[in-house]
């Protein structure tokens, strides 16, 4: 319980920094951004209107001040973070809320993310305690050999493959299961839905099972030269209940942290994935803000991510702490 | 976010600490002798390595500079580029240039920014990671309070930023963007040192002989630099050798972004961004064969050779 405590404190301190840090970086990368805000040609009036309407003459401290207080005097309530309910900014290019972006966006990234990650778990454990079973053998070379090479693909070169060879491809051939990208949501069509997202999950999965299938297989092998795994077997527990039952529950630790690591990754932005495949999610929303200028919607998406981040964290150690609360195999 | 500056936990739990009955070094290279990943890993880099310092006498032989473009013998009436050759050897792409010339100048490339950030890397990972492991306390906590905060980072958009920083009042870059790249590479991946190091140094602490050289009143400089500092740096070369193909991913990345190695220059990354933007590779599929088997093969290469790495320098890890 106190080691929970101090890992929130330490939690809440780090979002404070990772927060204090993206506003100071936007405010020193963007050094005139009215001008990026206002339309082309514009007047050195227009500019300065805009720069006094977003409060970007004011110094630095109290920018930080409207951000986390006040918020634009766009709508007349306050939209601060510190406020009830609290906000992460205003963008400036939208002249809307940043929290309300982040919600829109949400779904996308989230149904990429949860799906990828269902279907890189599930195969990961199914192909690693294979290769673990028999150890040096035909499947676990051919295993070996495949995560090799699936770790040695960047995700934004197996999107692009997998678009020319699945969708392009397959459609001068006449057959057209995948589309080139775009986004259902779940709730108007389920498989449509799946079917939108099939190539940008099989991205993700390239490079994740790759990572996985080697982390099951070698935790997998510590765990079946237990003294208690010999003692099933000698029991005469079925082979499939010695590996899945006793085995792989023993095994599961460094899944679920390096699972939850990568989870947050994906759900904090997956941009290439996202880009390739012309999904509407954050991490687009943060390229764009970026290249646009609109630094409210850059800390509040970081701020998201990094929330999400040690969210998910704290999770992980409140499941492998539940999981095995004497640390006996930690 | 899918590009990978994590650390590989499989790799991680174990901590491993090289032999130090026989010397840190000497059981370390006998077990890399009998280790064929190496030996196959090191045949794929060297001949990356090779294919790079030869790119100025391949653009000799072909008569093709990485940038110089032949709009009239390479592209056709419909802007259509010319598939493989005898004298463009993986095709031409949309403006006329020579996809084989770029890509092994690219490796070049790739090799530049992925040495020099991961080394940086190396270097400011390794001595915080050691600081914290060897002093422990407030310091420890303050160093993995800043490891935590690093890793909160969301990659991509920070690089974003600090591309932006980079430029200058008209536009120009204040620093050359290859160096920004290096910066953002290596600010990303210090983490995963000094994770590892301030391990290794917590365990090494507890160890007999660091004991026996406190007890007979050895300084700490000593006992740093005499003991720990050759215990660990075996494993964190090896380490060096996990994180450079991530890295070499990381810069393909960011290019292919547009926020990376900027056109002309070629990098596996801005070139396949090319290929995908133009969909000229739909048919002249080498614009987009040509750099991803580069990048494919060079990954692929350093993964083996540094997995290794790792077997050698812990045996119980190959089973």
């Amino acid at each position: 319980m106190r080691a929970t405590l101090s890992r929130t404190g330490r939690a809440v301190l780090t979002l404070v920094a990772v927060f204090v840090l993206t506003f100071l970086l936007t405010r020193l990368a963007y050094r005139n951004p009215a001008l990026t805000l206002a339309p082309r040609n514009a007047s050195p009036e227009t500019v300065a209107a805009i720069a006094a309407q977003y409060h970007l003459d004011e110094p630095w401290y109290v920018q930080l001040w409207y951000y986390l207080v006040r918020g634009p005097e766009i709508q007349g309530t306050p939209t601060g973070l510190v406020n009830w309910p609290p906000s992460l900014g205003h963008s400036f290019v939208q002249s809307r809320p940043v929290t309300d972006l982040i919600l829109e966006k949400l779904p996308v990234t989230a149904s990429l993310a949860v799906g990828a990650l269902v279907l890189w778990v599930l195969l990961s454990l199914l192909l690693g305690v294979l290769a673990a079973r028999r150890p040096g053998r035909l499947f676990d070379a051919v295993t070996s050999v495949g995560s090799f090479i699936g770790l040695s693909i960047p995700t934004f070169l197996g999107g692009v493959l997998l678009l020319y060879v699945l969708y392009f491809q397959l459609s001068l051939a006449g057959i057209r299961i995948f589309p080139a990208g775009g986004y259902v949501p779940l709730t108007e069509d389920p498989l449509e839905w799946a079917r939108h997202l099939a190539l940008p999950w099989l991205t993700l999965l390239i490079v994740e099972v790759a990572t996985f299938q080697r982390v099951v297989r070698s935790s997998m092998l510590e765990v079946l030269g237990a003294d208690y795994i010999r003692t099933a077997r000698a029991k005469g527990v079925p082979e499939r209940r010695v590996l899945f039952d006793h085995g792989l529950r023993a095994a599961l630790n460094p899944v679920i942290t390096l699972g939850g690591l990568e989870f947050a990754a994906i759900l904090g932005g997956a941009i290439v994935t996202e880009t390739i495949f012309g999904l509407d999610g954050i991490g687009r929303a943060a390229y764009t803000a970026a290249v646009s200028g609109d630094f409210p919607v850059i800390v509040g998406i970081t701020l998201f991510s990094a929330i999400v981040f040690v969210v998910v964290n704290l999770a992980v150690d409140v499941i492998t702490r539940l999981r095995d609360p004497y640390g006996a195999t930690a | 976010m899918s590009l990978r500056i994590s650390v590989d936990p499989a790799h991680v739990a174990e901590s491993t600490t090289a032999s130090s009955v026989e010397g840190p070094w000497r059981g370390f290279l006998r077990a890399l002798a009998r280790e064929r990943l190496v030996i196959a890993g090191g045949a794929i880099v060297a001949l990356v390595v090779l294919l790079a310092l030869l790119a100025p006498v391949f653009a000799a032989i072909t008569g093709h500079g990485p940038t110089a473009q032949f709009r009239d013998e390479a592209v056709d009436g419909f802007g259509v580029p010319v598939g493989p050759s005898a004298s463009f050897w993986f095709g031409a792409d949309g403006s006329g240039r020579d996809v084989f010339i770029r890509a092994v100048t690219g490796a070049q490339v790739s090799l530049a920014v992925g040495v020099p950030a991961t080394t940086l890397a190396l270097i400011v990972g390794t001595t915080l990671g050691l600081i914290a492991g060897f002093f422990g306390g407030r310091t420890d906590a303050v160093i993995s309070l800043i490891v935590d905060i690093t890793l909160s980072f969301p990659f991509l958009v920070t690089a974003l930023c600090l591309v932006i920083l980079n430029r200058g009042e008209n536009g120009q870059p204040i620093v050359p963007p290859v160096a920004v790249v290096v910066v953002v590479i290596a600010l990303f991946s210090w983490t995963f040192f000094a994770r590892i190091v301030r391990g290794q140094v917590i365990e090494l602490r507890r160890r007999p002989f660091i004991e026996a050289a406190e007890s007979i009143g050895a300084s700490r400089s000593r006992i740093i630099f005499r003991e720990i500092i050759p215990n660990i740096l075996p494993i964190a070369i090896v380490y060096w050798g996990v994180q450079l193909p991530l890295n070499i991913v990381g810069e393909a990345t960011l290019s292919f972004l547009g926020v990376g190695v900027v056109a002309p220059t070629p990098s596996w990354g801005n070139m396949i961004a090319d290929a995908q933007a133009s969909a000229l590779f739909q048919s002249q599929p080498w614009m987009l064969l040509g750099p991803g088997l580069f990048l494919v093969v060079t990954v692929l290469g350093f993964n083996l050779l540094s997995s290794g790495l790792q077997n050698a320098l812990d045996p119980a890890r190959s089973r």
